[in-house]
């Protein structure tokens, strides 16, 4: 539960006595002015009214205090207070958002509302054809299976935050990443679950290996191969964005020959997602766009509209709406849009609003993200550097 | 030639669907078509004030739907205009008087009979939005240029695209060209950059138009009103008519003129859509 931002009336300190002099003053005249209009105007039965004011509701007046009609000066204007931990100054490029953490009821689990939104056919998950950056030879989907459900141990949890980090689906097949860190047998085994999972869709698929910075032992080759082996499936080397030919070797790192494929294959870095939903259409105020994975919509989403996805949350227009990315507890995902300007942002487990300096926001492409427990809000290209 | 059912929706209350719905049906009416302007707003009804026929009534919508009146006993003639015809609704009943199948069915007699069927619909999202708009053939949303009503009225379009209806179009009520001209009030391009649809009318805030509704009289007859040109333009509009959009910000007089030589406009400031 969001921390109320209101102070209630009653906390507030009580006010001096002199304020409240003047405040009797004040009311004493107005009641002067509705006596005087009254005897002014024909109305005699307003001046009867007059005579026998309301009692309050618990019929008998309290002892010792006048009897009087509340005034609406004694109606307290609730004040706004952040507390200044919460509250970060934005700052010129990275704005901080001011964010606070969801509790474990996040809104947008089950309820009752409905989407009213007809899914048309156009929203399907990625297909492979879409992306036009691809070279020629393709594989068998792209999809990867989603990790499944974090489960309450703790190793379960590191090895499924290992294996989101570790693999991810690329157009031709897996695609494997090995950082300085990691654990070879850990790895192995990461990768030999990811496989069990699904056994028939990866026969004869691609296992891409990034190893820009961790080359392979031979040895862990040879153990790699002998992994993949009941799966008929091959695996090469890749740099992000080169060509890769196979039949060149890059410095220092063991070879294996790809099963009938030769031609040069960019291996592309896709999210985490295995299917991102893809949408043309703006979300209008009222509808929810609830999705497992990451979504890309090309559109609006105007106030009033919710868009809760498990992955990254891209807008190809205005973002005016609630957006929850990462849902429930990623905080690694991000949200971008060509201009965003929410009503309220959330990342994984933490929620944020625009920051309240009155300033509009900045009409350029921006991302949100979490650092460091908040979430910031940036120009596209200042943010790109960080990300993977 | 086809007939037509327009409603006037808007989502949000007050912001002028039963001026818009009075003055679209009288000005098509002037037009020489055949209209019956329909009151959808179960309990709470105000077209037959606005049309000054409260006392005309005697049977009322309710009444041909539970069948206890014939169609033709329950359309009342309009005063002035001999084309036109109202449809009254029931002040004693509510809006689950009538189901959306009814409502369909009653559309479908009243298309027989007229060109123009305008149904006013009430405001909300509920049973009555719901009555209104299941026989429309198009509809025409009706909003003010401010921030509640325009997120009201996008709430509206996209329960209208769930239904399955044809876009819809805007008409945008009481615009304040003073407002606007200070930054004080979101102007037409703020207001369609949100809701993103086409434009069928631009009417100007008009003190005539709180007249002509005291004295059951559509604004549309008032030549001189603004708001009466801008109905009559939005309603040829919807005879399909290529009427050009209203400068709304035009010196109205010489006095108007002068003022503006003297202190030129402010550039508008930026505005929070």
């Amino acid at each position: 539960m969001m921390k109320p931002l209101l102070t209630r009336p009653s906390e507030l300190e009580p006010r001096p006595p002199l304020e409240r002099l003047r405040e009797r003053v004040q009311e004493a005249m107005s009641h002067l002015r509705t006596w005087g209009k009254r005897l002014l105007s024909s109305g005699q039965e307003a001046a009867t009214r007059d005579a026998h004011p309301p009692k309050t509701e618990a019929g008998e007046w309290p002892p010792g205090q006048d009897r009087e009609q509340p005034s609406m000066s004694r109606i307290t204007r609730p004040v706004r207070s952040v507390t200044p931990a919460r509250l970060s100054q934005p700052v010129r490029g990275p704005r901080s958002y001011l964010t606070e953490p969801l509790g474990d009821a996040a809104p947008g689990s089950a309820e009752g509302g409905n989407a009213d939104m007809a899914k048309t056919p156009q929203e399907r998950p990625a297909a492979p054809a879409a992306s036009p950056v691809e070279g020629a030879g393709a594989q068998a989907g792209a999809a990867n299976e989603q990790a499944a459900q974090a489960t309450p141990e703790q190793m379960e949890e590191t090895r499924r935050a290992l294996a989101r980090k570790l693999l991810k689906g690329s157009r031709s097949g897996l695609l494997l990443t090995l950082e300085p860190g990691y654990v070879w047998s850990q790895v192995l085994e990461v990768l030999a679950a990811r496989l069990a999972e699904s056994p028939t869709f990866f026969q004869g698929a691609l296992l891409s290996l990034d190893t820009r910075r961790r080359a392979l032992e031979p040895q862990e080759v040879e153990e790699l191969r002998a992994l993949l082996a009941p799966y008929e499936m091959a695996f090469k080397e890749v740099g992000s964005d080169e060509l890769y030919d196979p039949r060149v070797l890059p410095s220092g790192a063991a070879r294996a020959a790809p099963s009938g494929d030769t031609t040069p294959t960019l291996a592309i870095r896709a999210s985490d997602a295995a299917n991102t939903l893809f949408t043309r259409r703006t979300i209008r105020s009222g509808q929810r766009l609830r999705y497992e994975s990451s979504v890309v919509i090309m559109g609006d989403v105007n106030a009033g509209a919710e868009v809760i996805a498990g992955g990254d949350v891209l807008v190809w227009g205005t973002l005016r709406g609630t957006v929850h990315a990462g849902y429930p507890g990623n905080e690694e995902a991000i949200v971008c849009a060509l201009a965003l300007a929410p009503v309220q942002l959330r990342i994984g487990k933490l929620a944020s609003r625009p920051p309240e300096d009155g300033a509009l926001p900045p009409q350029l492409p921006e991302v949100a993200s979490v650092k460091n427990g908040q979430i910031v809000v940036e120009s596209w290209n200042a943010g790109r550097a960080s990300r993977r | 030639m086809d007939s037509r059912v327009l409603t006037i929706t808007s989502g949000k209350g007050g912001v002028g669907k039963t001026t818009t719905a009075a003055n679209l049906s009288t000005a098509l009416a002037m037009m020489g078509r055949r209209v019956v302007a329909v009151d959808g707003d179960i309990g709470l009804r105000n077209l037959d004030a606005v049309m000054g026929l409260e006392s005309h009534i005697i049977y009322d919508l309710v009444d041909v739907v539970e069948g206890q009146c014939q169609l033709g006993q329950a359309l009342i003639k309009d005063k002035r205009l001999p084309e036109l015809y109202l449809l009254p609704a029931a002040q004693t009943r509510d809006k689950n008087a009538v189901s959306s199948l009814q409502m369909e069915q009653l559309c479908h007699q009243l298309r027989r009979q007229f060109d123009f069927v305008v149904i006013d619909c009430p405001a909300g999202i509920e049973q009555g939005f719901r009555n209104a708009i299941v026989g429309a053939d198009e509809v025409i949303i009706v909003t003010n240029p401010e921030m509640s009503s325009v997120r009201d009225a996008d709430r509206i379009i996209g329960l209208i695209e769930a239904a399955g209806k044809p876009e819809p179009l805007l008409l945008i009520n009481r615009l304040r060209p003073d407002m606007i001209r200070r930054g004080d009030m979101m102007d037409v391009t703020d207001v369609l950059e949100v809701l993103n649809i086409g434009l069928i009318g631009l009417v100007p805030e008009d003190e005539a138009v709180i007249v002509a509704t005291n004295r059951g009289e559509p604004v549309v007859m008032d030549v001189k009103s603004l708001a009466g040109k801008s109905f009559t333009n939005a309603a040829r509009r919807v005879m399909g008519e290529d009427v050009a959009l209203e400068e709304l910000d035009a010196p109205q007089n010489l006095l108007d003129r002068l003022r503006r030589l003297i202190s030129p406009r402010p550039r508008a400031a930026e505005k929070r859509a």
